[in-house]
């Protein structure tokens, strides 16, 4: 009994001794230690890239986690593959790639990141995301109230994972001026990586069996559809919410017509010679879709104007009804579908149209391959259709959708040696080499890219390439919904809106009725942007975001 | 024996801990809960206007109208099928069926609610499930898009879990039977009773305490929980089957605003309470 007291006694002490080393050695290697020896280079020659991280911005001995936040499935996979490499060059910044299931439960996210501190948030977030849940979808107060880092300064250093080039030289400067544009016109919240395109996908082989033609004109569009629900097709236009970007379009050919008088202007506060020099004596220019690519609008010009009109504007009614004549033969609800639903409608045959994103191109590429033989049909795509015969306020030629997609901001963070983490790994994804790999690891596991790359050298395959290029318009409509309405309420407000736009679309309501329900709703919306970037309607005052 | 002051006191210091951490989690949140209902966006303090806004917001009264369509299914069905399947299953005297019945009612509670919703969000995909069956069978005209439809959405969403056997309820009613006394069931073959007088006389009667358990949980689980709504139509089409737990979810996480959503959660707290009295109220007069 004494016997196996002692050895019991002697297994103890052995065990406290082994786990007292251990637990030493632990510490030791997470205490940063000045003496230590720095990462040599090493690993990275191994994978054939970066600076040494002896000339890193951060303490290499120090351990660190950054968090890249993401919606589910949009380049997913490739993400993660990147966080791989990436920590295998890095191996003291662990790299999270934290996976939000929705778009939904990514508001909610944001949300909730920022409203407790800061400094716990996700260190790399969509920007987009992150100014619709807490700005009322402005950049410039997201960058007033530190939300977001200014990313304009990292496009001159070095982007240390392209043999030495600036980070700029992967862009094209039209790109860099739409980001510019898009996150509020002096500074840049996001730089570009896809873009993404919306068009109608049609069946070849349904509009061959029933006789019709692919639309030229909107009016050819409204004559298809209706051909289409004579013959039996309850929904000709499978569609969901990112049909908005076809009344955006039409709101486009209305709002575009008198867009100088949203610009800066020489003398506004916000004034920036450098970047605004195109908005100087603008007037639209109908017989040049792009003369307005280069122009900045004012937020608070915008306000102003939304405070005086409201949404229930001539303008607006012409936009909502011609955009009803189409959205009659969308499906029950399409407001609140979610697009997978649509996509399956189109693939088994139910609807001879779907309008759809760039995005989706790949999903659908992939899953009509893999119908069975009998079931496969050839598809193609169609840019929005122009008017014929425009309605009063509105000019015949539809412009189409093909912005910036993955709009990925950096959270701003009070540690320096955290940021430069952030931005290192920043570049290492938009660097040619990763963001080839993102794209093709994306492709590999089935996840979705959103389009075609801008950075320069990275390369699809020649039959999504193909496809893709039916996404690219004549010219590229700006954003309206601002103006429009769409989507322009609270989160708490969102069913009601959705609702007035399903009322809309089955013509319980026309468009006139539809306006004036809605103003309420986006008065309220609109108040509370102003009074979160704490205009006073002004332009010629600088005011400060509370 | 007299105890010492110290004995008197252990029963009190065990229970501490727990009556600490309840004051903490629930009664300080709730107690916090109804102070912001009084207060704005930026917690300044606005008297009862978020109550009034409350009463006066078309989608908080048309969640209510369908809150009361869900949880009066939900308790009926609650209440209604397991105890039929409890019944049948007392009746069923081979005690090996029985047994395999049993454990085929209780093996459905292994799965998780939100996979079986999920299943049920599958079946009234347009494209697939009863819309299949129904085109298989000719009945065409009854295909239907039916979440997204709002004549249909509210009825679709009621009828999630058909035939509602499987389950706690099932278990509870089946133990209830079982706990009768077999004297009463002697009485009742000297009297000539059949198994319908049986169920009448003496089931039904017997388990009113558990009927009483079934309603008050099945009615809590029914007005707190949003699941089923979230899961399957968030709210739509529209608003057309929000019910107060997702609106105030919305309210909260998606706009920020916790003072309005917070009125909100008071209400629909204040009718549970209500509620739950009521119907113990009601099964109690008639013991």
């Amino acid at each position: 009994m004494r016997k196996r007291n002692r050895s019991l006694a002697l297994l103890l002490v052995g065990a406290m001794t082994v786990s007292a080393m251990l637990a030493g050695c632990g510490n030791k290697s997470e205490t940063p230690d000045a003496g230590a020896p720095k990462e040599t280079a090493d690993t990275a020659e191994q994978t054939g890239t970066p600076a040494q991280d002896s000339d890193a911005a951060w303490d290499t001995t120090k351990e660190d986690t950054i968090v890249l936040s993401v919606i589910n499935n949009y380049y997913t996979a490739g993400q993660k593959k990147l966080a791989e490499e990436y920590m295998e060059l890095h191996p003291e910044t662990k790299v999270v790639v934290d996976v939000v299931s929705d778009n939904d439960a990514y508001m909610t996210k944001m949300q909730t990141a920022f409203s407790a501190d800061q400094n716990d948030a996700p260190d790399i977030v969509h920007g987009n995301f992150v100014v619709n849940a807490l700005t009322a979808s402005s950049w410039n107060v997201a960058f007033e109230k530190g939300y977001l880092t200014d990313l304009a300064p990292m496009l001159d250093e070095v982007n240390p994972y392209n043999d030495g080039k600036l980070v700029r030289d992967v862009f094209d400067p039209n790109d860099l001026a739409i980001a510019l544009n898009k996150t509020g016109g002096s500074k840049m919240g996001i730089l570009p990586f896809d873009k993404i395109g919306v068009a109608f996908f049609y069946n070849k082989d349904i509009f061959e069996k029933e006789g019709v033609a692919v639309p030229q004109t909107f009016e050819d569009l409204i004559a298809a559809c209706e051909t289409f629900k004579d013959k039996g097709y309850q929904n000709p236009i499978a569609a969901g919410l990112e049909s908005s970007w076809f009344l955006n379009s039409i709101a486009d050919s209305g709002y575009r017509t008198i867009e100088d008088q949203f610009l800066t202007k020489p003398g506004d506060a916000v004034w920036d010679e450098a970047t605004m020099k195109a908005n100087e004596g603008f007037k639209w220019d109908p017989s040049n879709l792009k003369c307005d690519k280069d122009i900045v609008n004012n937020d608070e010009r915008v306000a102003m104007y939304r405070k005086e009109n409201s949404v229930n504007t001539e303008l607006n009614k012409t936009i909502w009804d011609t955009f009803s004549k189409v959205a009659k033969f969308f499906p029950e609800n399409w407001v609140g579908v979610d697009s997978s639903q649509m996509i399956t409608d189109f693939e088994m045959g139910n609807s001879p149209m779907l309008l759809q994103g760039s995005f989706n191109a790949g999903k659908i590429l992939d899953d009509i391959n893999q119908l069975p033989a009998d079931k496969q049909f050839q598809w193609s795509t169609f840019q929005f259709p122009s008017f014929k015969d425009a309605p009063q306020g509105l000019e015949n030629t539809l412009r189409g959708l093909f912005v910036l997609g993955n709009e990925m901001a950096i959270v701003q963070k009070d540690s320096e040696d955290h940021m430069a983490r952030v931005k290192d790994f920043y570049k290492f994804w938009y660097s040619p080499k990763q963001a080839q790999t993102t794209y093709e690891e994306t492709l590999a596991s089935g996840n979705f890219i959103q389009g075609p790359s801008v950075i320069a050298g990275v390369t699809l395959s020649a039959e999504l390439q193909e496809k893709l290029d039916g996404f690219v318009p004549e010219g590229t409509a700006r954003d309206w919904d601002g103006l429009t309405g769409f989507t322009r309420v609270t989160q708490a407000d969102m069913p009601k809106f959705y609702d007035l736009v399903n009322s809309l679309s089955r013509g319980k309501i026309d468009a006139g009725e539809f306006l004036e329900q809605l103003k309420p709703y986006y008065d309220k919306y609109s108040d509370e942007g102003i009074a979160s970037a704490g205009f006073d309607l002004d332009p010629t005052t600088l005011d400060a975001a509370k | 024996m007299k105890k010492t002051f110290c004995a008197k006191m252990i029963p009190y210091l065990f229970i501490a801990p727990t009556v600490i951490l309840l004051a903490v989690f629930s009664y300080y949140a709730i107690g916090n809960a109804v102070f912001t209902s009084f207060t704005d966006k930026s917690s300044n303090f606005i008297g009862i206007r978020n109550y009034v806004d409350a009463f006066h917001d078309e989608m908080f009264l048309t969640s209510f109208k369908n809150q009361v369509v869900i949880t009066v299914a939900a308790v009926f069905f609650s209440v209604f099928f397991p105890l039929l399947a409890s019944e049948l299953l007392f009746f069923i005297k081979h005690k090996k069926i029985s047994g395999f019945i049993r454990t085929a009612f209780v093996i459905p509670m292994l799965v998780p609610s939100i996979v079986v919703i999920l299943i049920w969000k599958y079946l009234y995909n347009p494209n697939f499930g009863f819309n299949t069956i129904l085109q298989k069978i000719g009945a065409n005209g009854w295909i239907h898009n039916w979440l997204n439809d709002e004549k249909t959405a509210l009825f679709a969403i009621v009828l999630i879990g058909f035939p509602f056997v499987s389950g706690m309820y099932f278990l509870i009613f089946h133990s209830g039977l079982n706990m009768i006394g077999e004297e009463l069931y002697e009485a009742a073959i000297v009297d000539g009773a059949t198994n319908w007088n049986v169920v009448k006389d003496i089931h039904l009667p017997n388990v009113k305490p558990y009927t009483k358990i079934v309603v008050t949980l099945s009615l809590i689980n029914s007005l707190s929980g949003f699941g089923l709504v979230a899961a399957t139509t968030n709210g739509g089409p529209g608003f057309a089957t929000m019910i107060p737990a997702l609106q105030m979810y919305k309210v909260a996480f998606g706009d920020g605003n916790f003072g309005y959503a917070s009125a909100l959660g008071v209400v629909l707290f204040l009718v549970i309470i209500l509620l739950t009295m009521v119907s113990r109220k009601l099964l109690k007069d008639g013991e």
